[in-house]
């Protein structure tokens, strides 16, 4: 593997966040990952995008408790965990533009506007990096494991309440989604 | 300048161990912690709810110090840049704050694996493997005050009764008794009643959860700082053990910028396995070990635990998880299971009521989509349908496996950060399909409708995701200063009046979990520490003028 400039990771700014474009694709996505069934709301109902950009607003995506100093190896294997010499929360965020314009090249219409078939296609083709736009393949695959990441955390282990467990997960994801 | 009889450099289970037992005799004691003097936690082992049960603020700041992995000799090593699948605790407590609970004692024939796995051994020429110089009866006696000091349930002569179990547990030991195993109540410092241990320091099941996990800050620490002989200097990151050759002479350490000498008589480093080693390499104390010429003896003896599991889904019946003690069932019949010659070293398998995180590929069954409708049904069906094991695999010592200094990254102070080298080898591999196909056989006699037993290791050794943090080795105990770093009691083969503690001095780290074993050793160091003032005080006493 290679080795890339000495510079230093540059932490996001959490209070900067995500802006209302990328939440409006973000909540798209977490509500085709865990979307509304007939027993229990979806991630749109839930707020999951809510809470995957306040989970990546602390040090976890910002980067503030990271190691920053360079070189970095981007392209190093999974097993090296993060590497990329930018944070979660930016690289959420770079991904969620790149998935706008991916569905803008496939389909005409931002990924909002798509069909739900059209959604899942497209983020089944990122699922496993074989979407050709904006990323690499293995920055899509990255990206898309952050991704299920952030919602398995928001739905099972960071929970909205302030309490801990998977039972009270439980009582939220079967009761409409109070909060 | 500070200074003191003994100064302890951490202030985690070692660490602490041994401020109770110096200060009961009347020793003044200093211990210099990197992280903050932070205020008792909840009892019950839960931070607050959105924390979880490790948070980071109590673990090693890697933005400011972290550790780098390469996976052979030809790789690029790369700095773990958040702590990964290994903490390093930071703060009063130290790891001792984000631990399990979990506190079994080794067996007595596990001191002696050179005989147990001769075969695999002599087939396999990187194995590293050698016998502890001590054996369990010289533990025996701090084992047991271990257990009274923070108070551990089971039923094998621990002062707790054992906490009751769920029906997941249940089912795991009565599928194990089928295959003629044998399961014994899981060791555990979680327990769900109060306890007073023989210092007279209570700990009491908190409001929230009902139960209360022993931390050397609701066991010990009470006890300690009310003798006035402690002092405690947070925030204090140490950088060098000063020594002339032969003594150490002083520590050095950085607080609020500015760099301070603390001095002792004695001179404990009581660090986690890993920055107790680096500390040793960064002050120059000892050879390194090289791996080509087999020279050197610090950063050898490098061994850790996989972390395995197993998971029975039943597609109609619920599976009561209510109680949230830390109750459970344990085998340890596999403890030195690689005397079947195909491996080795040994696993130690239970299961238990305790809920930590829950993992993505261990809550539904094997061939479940990652997302989707189908994905979120079956976190439905089987939410409450699930006997789970846990499997604690020993990864042995190997010639290749070992600790040195980086040399391209440097910690925030400038030095540089400590390196492991570190993979799989056929021997994890073995012991893993070995023991998934045990954890299979038992899991298939709970009446399961299917199982997920992963029988693989990852590709590579992966720092990505959590499994444990019990790697050992690398500043060895031994009764040969050629091969060791540290003497039978934990004393420096270098520096006389210099200690290393901790599982950095296990020869081998069998499959238990570690701690019970290490504050064992950790008294037997303090009695080492204390002998050996009374003896320099009546030397000195006795002196001509």
């Amino acid at each position: 593997m290679s080795l890339i400039s000495t510079h230093r990771m540059q932490p996001a700014d959490a209070s900067i966040g995500l802006d209302p474009g990328r939440i409006s694709v973000l909540t798209a996505v977490v509500d085709r990952i865990y979307p509304d069934t007939d027993w229990g709301p979806g991630g749109a109902r839930l707020d999951v995008a809510a809470d995957i950009v306040r989970q990546l607003a602390g040090a976890y995506g910002t980067g503030s408790d990271s190691y920053a100093p360079g070189p970095f190896a981007p392209n190093a294997h999974s097993c090296f965990g993060w590497q990329r010499d930018e944070s979660r929360l930016a690289f959420l965020g770079r991904g969620l533009f790149a998935l706008d314009r991916c569905a803008a090249a496939r389909y005409g219409v931002h990924f909002v506007e798509l069909t739900t078939m059209q959604r899942d296609r497209v983020l089944g083709d990122i699922e496993i990096g074989a979407a050709a736009e904006g990323f690499t393949s293995a920055e899509w695959i990255d990206w898309f494991d952050l991704v299920l990441e952030q919602v398995f955390t928001a739905l099972f282990i960071a929970p909205v309440g302030g309490r801990y467990g998977t039972a009270w997960a439980w009582g939220r994801l079967l009761n409409g989604g109070e909060r | 300048m500070t200074t003191s009889d003994v100064l302890i450099v951490g202030y985690g289970w070692a660490g602490s161990m041994m401020a109770y037992d110096l200060v009961s005799r009347g020793l003044r004691v200093v211990v210099l912690e990197r992280g903050s003097d932070l205020p008792n936690h909840p009892s019950c082992g839960h931070f607050h709810g959105s924390q979880g049960r490790r948070p980071q603020s109590r673990t090693q700041d890697a933005a400011r110090e972290t550790f780098t992995l390469r996976h052979h000799e030809g790789e690029q090593a790369l700095p773990i840049r958040r702590m990964g699948s290994f903490l390093s605790g930071a703060g009063v407590g130290g790891g001792g704050v984000l631990w399990g609970g979990l506190s079994p004692r080794y067996r007595p024939e596990s001191f002696r694996p050179a005989a147990l796995f001769g075969e695999a051994i002599g087939r396999d020429a990187e194995l590293d493997i050698r016998d502890w110089p001590i054996g369990y009866s010289d533990l025996s006696e701090g084992y047991s005050r271990f257990e009274n000091l923070v108070g551990v349930a089971g039923s094998d002569g621990q002062p707790v009764d054992p906490a009751p179990t769920n029906e997941g547990p249940d089912l795991f030991r009565a599928a194990a008794q089928s295959r003629d195993l044998t399961v014994t109540s899981l060791p555990t410092s979680e327990i769900d009643i109060a306890y007073t241990n023989p210092l007279g320091v209570t700990r009491e099941p908190c409001e929230e959860f009902g139960t209360t996990l022993a931390t050397p800050l609701n066991t010990v620490d009470p006890y300690i700082r009310a003798t006035g002989l402690l002092t405690v200097i947070a925030d204090a990151q140490v950088r060098r053990v000063e020594h002339d050759g032969r003594h150490v002479t002083g520590v050095t350490y950085i607080r609020g910028g500015v760099e301070y000498t603390a001095t002792a008589s004695s001179y404990v480093l009581a660090a986690w396995t890993l920055n107790n080693v680096r500390l040793l390499m960064l002050s120059n104390i000892g050879a390194a070990y090289d791996p080509a010429s087999g020279t050197g003896t610090l950063g050898r003896g490098l061994s850790n635990h996989l972390t395995l599991g197993g998971t029975a889904f039943f597609d109609s019946r619920t599976i009561d998880s209510s109680r949230k003690t830390g109750g459970g069932w344990v085998t340890s019949d596999f403890e030195n299971a690689g005397t079947c010659g195909r491996f080795a070293g040994g696993a130690q398998m239970h299961s238990s009521n305790l809920e930590l995180k829950p993992k993505p590929e261990a809550v539904v069954p094997a061939g479940t989509p990652r997302w989707g409708a189908k994905w979120k049904d079956a976190l439905r069906e089987y939410r409450d349908s699930m006997v789970r094991i846990n499997i604690t695999g020993e990864v042995v010592p190997r010639r290749t496996r070992y600790l040195g200094l980086d040399t391209v990254y440097r910690d925030a102070w400038g030095d540089p950060l400590l390196r492991l080298t570190y993979d799989w080898s056929p021997n994890e591999r073995a012991l893993a399909d070995a023991m998934a196909s045990a954890a299979a056989g038992i899991l298939g006699a709970t009446g399961a409708d299917r199982l997920h037993v992963p029988h693989q290791l990852s590709e590579q050794y992966s720092v990505a995701a959590y499994q444990n943090s019990h790697l050992a080795g690398g500043a060895v105990m031994g009764a040969d200063p050629h091969n060791s770093v540290v003497d039978t009691e934990l004393r420096s083969w270098h520096l006389d009046n210099l200690w290393v503690v901790g599982a950095s001095a296990f020869p081998r780290n069998a499959a238990p979990n570690p701690t019970a074993t290490l504050v064992a050793l950790a008294l037997r160091a303090a009695a080492s520490v204390a002998s050996v003032l009374t003896t320099e005080s009546t030397t000195k006493e006795g002196r001509p003028e």
